[in-house]
């Protein structure tokens, strides 16, 4: 439903490599097969998929490697000046100095950000982090997946739900 | 009144007063495919969702919801109050709450995310786009996120 205007996203993650990887899986076309059998349900299903992430609205994707950094960013200091408001946020807990849970709790406690959607992405799948996650005010839960078509599965169901289903705040005019 | 029977585990807690919206939801549930295995209870009003929540009266059986969907505008409890009473519970507050409503008003939405809603769902008016809504819904929230895995006391 929705604004069609360009989406925000922060992701915080100290590993480069799921900053790339996440960059390159949110807001990218869907793959369709080549090898389509004269089959009209095949072509359909095909057409349906396209139709559907053309409802997707187009989405920035700016990275950050700590708690500490996202803060900045958030706040708009130093380099972050300029920085636009994210639509949502991406972020795993396991971060260099300040922690993920921690970065949870300045962000909720925060007037100026607590709306902004939290979707904690965690290669931890102990039931005291989900729980303390949730607690701590994220908005969802999940565990990143180690095999890379599973890991852009969630992206995609994530970017799914987040973007097309449900209505994001509107941004503050601040 | 005699105590209700629960299954083991509740997925979802429908809190929703219109007959045609709970039919609705439970269709759309149903015809995800993975659905199959999902509980889904309904409260009727805002006053049943607290009595399931605080297993009070008929209540007394019934199980922790894993996932909590809720509409705005309910007879005897508002909606808003009833997320706001849960995210204010240090025991309720990790359970995910989704508001499903067919309101669009930035006010309610605003209000929603700052009471502490996981997230907002605007009910779309055509048919189709309701299933698929409530189908990816499902998709993401049972398949993908990661739901608290609480002791069922």
């Amino acid at each position: 439903m929705i604004g069609r205007h360009r989406k925000q996203v922060l992701v915080v993650d100290a590993n480069p490599g799921d900053i790339r990887l996440i960059q390159t899986i949110l807001g990218a076309p869907p793959k369709i097969p080549f090898t389509f059998k004269s089959d009209g349900r095949q072509v359909s299903q095909a057409l349906d998929q396209l139709a559907r992430s053309a409802s997707l609205p187009p989405i920035d994707v700016h990275a950050v490697t700590s708690a500490e950094a996202a803060l900045e960013y958030l706040h708009r200091k130093g380099d972050y000046a300029e920085a636009p408001r994210p639509d949502m946020i991406i972020m795993d807990l396991a971060l260099p100095k300040m922690t993920g849970l921690e970065l949870i709790t300045s962000i909720k406690a925060d007037k100026k950000l607590l709306n902004i959607p939290v979707v904690v992405f965690s290669g931890s799948d102990a039931p005291e982090d989900i729980r303390e996650a949730y607690h701590r005010k994220a908005n969802c839960y999940i565990t990143k997946p180690n095999d890379v078509d599973e890991f852009a599965k969630a992206i995609k169901g994530l970017e799914r739900f987040w973007m097309a289903v449900a209505t994001l705040p509107a941004p503050s005019k601040d | 009144m005699r105590p209700r029977i629960f299954p083991k585990i509740v997925d979802i807690l429908l809190v929703e007063n219109h007959s045609g919206d709970v039919r609705l939801v439970e269709e759309a549930l149903r015809e995800g495919k993975l659905l199959d295995g999902l509980n889904v209870e309904l409260a009727a009003d805002g006053q049943e969702a607290l009595d399931f929540l605080y297993r009070k009266g008929p209540f007394a059986d019934a199980p922790r919801p894993r996932l909590i969907l809720l509409d705005l505008n309910l007879p005897k409890k508002d909606g808003r109050d009833i997320l706001d009473t849960i995210k204010k519970d240090v025991e309720l507050r990790t359970i995910p709450v989704l508001v499903l409503t067919t309101s669009d008003s930035p006010t309610d939405l605003a209000k929603a995310y700052e009471l502490g809603a996981n997230g907002f769902v605007t009910k779309p008016d055509d048919l189709d786009q309701f299933f698929e809504a409530i189908k990816d819904l499902q998709h993401f929230w049972f398949d993908i996120a990661t739901l608290p895995s609480e002791n069922i006391a």
